[in-house]
């Protein structure tokens, strides 16, 4: 529990906490307290020594002594001076060393204007260089397409190092050399390996890591425009901000949600933006026509009323039959715009089966309140997680992150019983030494995580079925034993591993139960669930997270409820298209090409009279379509998402579509009758009560402020369209809701958000800013009112009348009324048999995985070449060698790939690339022309 | 009476006073080299150019007139993708030259830059590069700055040390 005590800095009285060390408190308070190595996410280590203050014994004590702020738990009634000459003297000085060597960069920096080595150089007075002797220089390394290595303007605050092998788990980037000579890098120039390398350009407090794709189309940070917004390459939803200039996305900022992804973004969500600004985006409404008495056909682009025309013809036709997709990467208003112009009944799910499935028992189990979803800062403070089935960290990265700091708990609660503060970063590693909280994963093969756990399983899907059952089974009879007493239901063996799984979970006070749906199998993700459940009843803080394909794959499959009870996912559209084909298929944002094969998809496709595609970019999909309406992107539209702990948040648009570009809602505002925005969430919550939250950003939309996308000090504005036209024209605005698209308005560092319990998000709307604090390190001072009540100058501030709430982030399952649902048991059909067949299972990779980040280049050149993984011992049952061609057929589709030997691979499996995968559809099986006796089995991978 | 002949007189003698009006254009007026006119962009000593794209200037210019745009050459330099001055809006105000690190851009004792149509004021950077180094001749950014650039490697600019050795066992 946090306390409030009360400080004394220059004689005046101030309430903070009392778990934070005294860096913090005082920028809580809003005190420009100069600091390198502290960092909020991963403690003091006292290494710089810049933010040295003076503190004083008691009343009368005049000399005072100087302490390290970082390094200073507050305490009742301490006493300090931040002004005394003595302190500012020692601060000054202290930076004058630092930046002895520090080169003449700054116009030629990405960091400039970003550079929170700026902003305390001038905070601490320092502002002309005495030393005129030679400076250090050093060689800088490649360190792969993300990151820019300038390693002469280092000043050695180890915080990349500190962040990279003791937050992330890294181990190719060090430090090198000794006193002035110290080296940051990796030991031979490289592509740098952790999934979350990119943070190290916002962790690096100056430009020795700079973000290598904002380098190639590059604006100072004063010129960028932003908007919040939520990153959608995965199904956490981490918050972001995106930033803009001139039509182009330039750069993906992380924007500070405590629940979710608190200060660090993973790759994929900081560099996949770029399918914004790809050269092959959609902009134009396309038509194919049938060229009279020839075979050939011809694209032509349309304007938008001849667009709609063709649209509504084909809508209206006599026997028209329109069937629609909807999309997971899209939002839940175009979704729904979808829904209201087909209808339930012809509504589908852009969707796979045996994901859908997987959803449809999520949503059933999630309203059956059985359990409590945890984010990923629930999963941060708890002490045990069980993941099954699941490689996050090439799924949902960011959650890996999460798990691997939950693993440090055990340390800091031992540092804690010593009376050592959990931000106490060094002590507290030196006391933990190898004590871990426990970490149990269930995998097909090793993963990222794999360091950090303590059982690491290595398993066939049926195996782990299997154990699972046994957990279950354990814990239904220590149910039994706590409720009845004796009546032991043993149908079940558990073996030893499973018990010791079992009890970790019950011994921990908040276990989690992490999985998701990428093994695609549902038998798995159901004895989770029971396992889970099983768990809630005993620990009353036992939570669950379950990781799903795309942002708002729950908010689509809680939209898809059709009157007849047949599930309306892919799998079944393409039967329905197989059996009767609609005269118009309207596909939304969704790659039909990424789920079947090609050749069948196309003969399937060519039987439908009219396909209308709306999309964002050039897919496969597109290329069949009749017409094409270009969808806006995520940065040119509001959207609402539902995360996969059912989390709904709001993105804004940080710029005007482009040309034709229009959002689905409005493409489709003509057609189905919901022009209103009123309407259209009128109709969502009609679809799904669950989504009546969704009317609070409508409502949050329209506050009587307009918010200033651009920071005050943006620049150019009378010659960026000069070019064009001379004259100067009025910034676009934005109609749907109160941000601007220019510097008028509610400038970023008064924008103070509610902070009420319900939504905790109190960062800035359009981006982070504090008077004299450029640097995204002022988010630590905006950060502030935490607790605060008595802050009189938040007060004040709060006082001209602002309420934007846009960063609204509402759990839709937390108050609904329970209905009961039993999960399903999952069998094994003969759990004892030997297992004989061979799994076919995906392979997940961070950077292939996404359907939009393939469109990014700097991500495109980090992507695995294509391989189909198996342990030694399989390959040499099928007789092949590593890097020889391995082909696994199934219904739809064959492919043939070269193989890789991956020793940490249970036995029996086969891990195909999850996008092959995919299309590889059902009846997977490693083709029967090896010579080895048990292949041909097939197995529902 | 007297005040009207005082007058006449007056008008009288400024007949044989030297007149103050310049024969403009014909005749120019001396104008010092830090006179605030026309902006150029200037070449270092080596004929490339000054400018790196820094935005400085776009930032100081109260009237937003200057658009700065980065680039990078294969060397390493950066140098601006677009630069545009939109002079219609320009008040001379000579704060850009204030801000520029590089003694890039400059302004000139040249004024005339009268236009019949507005949009002709819009000066991009081929209009505003000029050949020499204007004010500063001696001055080269790349030499003082830590950056390695074609030509420089680490180490080879003023007042510096030679890349360290970071596998060397020396302190």
């Amino acid at each position: 529990m946090t306390n409030m005590v009360t400080i004394f800095i220059e004689d005046l009285p101030y309430q903070v906490a009392d778990d934070i060390n005294l860096l913090q408190a005082c920028l809580s308070l809003k005190l420009d307290i100069p600091y390198f190595c502290w960092h909020p996410a991963m403690g003091s280590v006292g290494a710089c020594r810049q933010c040295a203050v003076m503190q004083y014994q008691n009343e009368d004590d005049t000399r005072g002594r100087l302490v390290m702020s970082c390094m200073t738990p507050v305490s009742e009634g301490m006493r300090l001076s931040f002004n005394n000459e003595k302190a500012e003297t020692f601060r000054a000085t202290n930076i004058e060393a630092i930046m002895t060597n520090h080169p003449h960069d700054c116009p030629v920096c990405e960091e400039g204007g970003d550079c929170h080595l700026q902003d305390m150089t001038l905070l601490s007075g320092h502002i002309k260089r005495r030393y005129p002797g030679t400076k250090r220089t050093h060689n800088n390394q490649y360190l792969g397409p993300l990151l820019n290595h300038e390693m002469n303007r280092c000043i050695g605050c180890y915080r990349c190092v500190r962040f990279y092998r003791d937050y992330c788990g890294g181990n190719d980037l060090n430090v090198f050399s000794s006193k002035n000579n110290i080296y940051f890098g990796r030991a031979e120039p490289g592509i740098l390996e952790n999934e979350f390398s990119g943070n190290l350009a916002e962790v690096c407090p100056t430009g020795v890591f700079t973000d290598k794709p904002f380098s190639q189309h590059y604006i100072r940070k004063w010129d960028l425009q932003s908007s919040p917004s939520i990153c959608s390459h995965c199904s956490v939803g981490c918050n972001t901000y995106v930033t803009e200039r001139g039509g182009i996305i330039r750069k993906i900022n992380n924007r500070y949600n405590e629940e979710i992804n608190g200060h660090f973004l993973c790759d994929r969500g900081r560099f996949a933006y770029q399918h914004v600004n790809h050269e092959s985006k959609l902009t134009q409404v396309w038509s194919r026509a049938q060229q009279q008495n020839s075979q050939s056909q011809q694209t032509h682009v349309l304007d938008d009323k001849k667009a709609h025309s063709q649209f509504s013809q084909w809508l209206n036709e006599a026997d028209a039959q329109v069937v629609g997709i909807g999309s997971a990467r899209s939002s839940i208003e175009n979704n729904a715009a979808l829904h209201k112009l087909v209808g339930a009944n012809n509504f589908y799910a852009g969707i796979a089966s045996d994901e859908f499935s997987q959803l449809q028992l999520l949503i059933k189990t999630y309203k059956s309140n059985q359990l409590s979803l945890v984010s990923l800062n629930d999963i941060e403070q708890s002490d045990a997680v069980l993941l099954v089935g699941e490689d996050v960290t090439q799924t949902a990265p960011r959650l890996a992150l999460s798990i691997r700091q939950m693993t440090k708990n055990a340390g800091i609660a031992k540092a804690a019983k010593m009376g050592i503060k959990h931000w106490q970063d060094e002590a507290v590693r030196n006391i933990s030494q190898d004590e871990k909280s426990p970490l149990i994963i269930i995998n097909t093969h090793e993963t990222k995580l794999a360091d950090v756990a303590k059982h690491n399983l290595n398993l066939a899907p049926n195996k782990q079925l299997e154990l699972l059952l046994e957990i279950e089974a354990y814990l239904t009879n220590e149910d039994a034993k706590t409720h009845f007493s004796a009546t032991l239901l043993s149908e079940t063996k558990s073996s030893d591993i499973a018990i010791a799984i079992a009890n970790e979970l019950l011994t921990a006070n908040n276990p989690v139960v992490v999985t998701g749906t990428h093994s695609f199998d549902i038998t798995l993700l159901s004895a989770c669930l029971r396992v889970s459940i099983l768990l809630k009843d005993q620990k009353e803080n036992a939570g669950f997270y379950c990781a799903t394909s795309a942002i708002n794959a729950l908010g689509l499959s809680l939209l898809v409820q059709p009157d007849d009870d047949i599930a309306h996912d892919l799998d079944s559209l393409i039967e329905n298209i197989k059996s009767k084909p609609p005269t118009l298929l309207i596909i939304m944002e969704t790659d039909l090409y990424r789920y079947c094969s090609n050749e069948k998809l196309t003969t399937y496709l060519d039987k439908i009279k009219h396909i209308v595609v709306i999309e964002q970019i050039l897919t496969d999909t597109v290329k069949m379509a009749d017409l094409v309406l270009p969808a806006a992107s995520f940065a040119e539209q509001h959207g609402s998402w539902l995360n996969n702990e059912a989390r709904l948040q709001r993105a804004y648009a940080v710029m005007p579509a482009s040309e034709m570009r229009q959002t689905p809602v409005q493409w489709l505002a003509q057609h189905n009758s919901l022009d209103d925005e009123h309407n259209l969430y009128r109709y969502i919550q009609n679809i799904s009560p669950l989504l009546q939250p969704i009317m609070q950003f409508y409502t949050a939309d329209k506050s009587d402020f307009s918010v200033a996308s651009q920071p005050m000090r943006s620049s150019a504005r009378t010659a960026f369209f000069a070019n064009i036209d001379v004259k100067e024209y009025a910034p676009k605005r934005d109609e749907k809701s109160n941000l601007t698209f220019s510097m008028e308005g509610v400038a970023g560092f008064r924008q103070q958000t509610l902070n009420n319990s319900q939504h905790k998000i109190t960062t800035p709307v359009t981006g982070v800013w504090s008077p004299k604090w450029n640097s995204n390190q002022a988010v630590n001072k905006t950060l502030s009112n935490t607790l605060n009540e008595s802050s009189v100058q938040d007060k004040a501030d709060l006082d001209i009348g602002l309420n934007l709430d846009l960063n609204l982030s509402l759990k839709i399952f937390d108050h609904i009324n329970t209905n009961r649902f039993e999960v399903p048991a999952s069998k094994i059909d003969s759990p004892s048999q030997p297992l004989t067949n061979i799994s076919i299972c995906p392979h997940h990779h961070i950077y292939s995985n996404d359907e939009l980040s393939d469109y990014s280049s700097s991500i495109q050149q980090l992507r695995p070449d294509p391989v189909i993984s198996l342990n030694q011992k399989q390959a040499n049952d099928l007789a092949i060698k590593s890097g020889e061609n391995l082909t696994i057929t199934s219904n739809n589709y064959n492919i043939s790939l070269p193989c890789l030997i991956n020793n940490t691979l249970a036995d029996k499996v086969v891990l195909v690339p999850f996008t092959e995968f995919m299309r590889l559809g059902a009846n997977k099986q490693v083709s029967s022309n090896y010579s080895a006796g048990n292949t041909n089995g097939d197995v529902n991978g | 009476m007297m005040s009207q002949i005082r007058t006449l007189l007056k008008v009288l003698k400024h007949t044989f006073t030297k007149p103050d009006t310049v024969q403009y254009p014909e005749q120019k007026p001396y104008l010092s080299p830090r006179y605030r006119g026309r902006i150029v962009l200037t070449r270092d000593p080596n004929g490339d150019e000054r400018c790196v794209a820094c935005n400085l200037c776009s930032a100081a210019c109260p009237v937003d007139c200057i658009l700065v745009e980065k680039d990078e050459t294969q060397g390493g330099r950066w140098q601006a993708k677009t630069f545009r001055i939109n002079f219609s809006r320009c008040i001379m105000c000579g704060f850009c030259e204030e801000a520029c690190p590089t003694h890039a851009i400059q302004l000139t004792p040249d004024f005339e830059m009268a236009e019949y149509d507005r949009q002709n004021l819009v000066y991009e950077k081929e209009h505003l590069l000029i050949d020499g180094p204007g004010k500063y001749r001696d001055y080269n950014f790349y030499e003082v700055c830590g950056k390695a650039i074609e030509g420089k490697a680490k180490g080879q600019a003023n007042n510096e040390a030679p890349p360290i050795n970071i596998k060397s066992l020396l302190p």
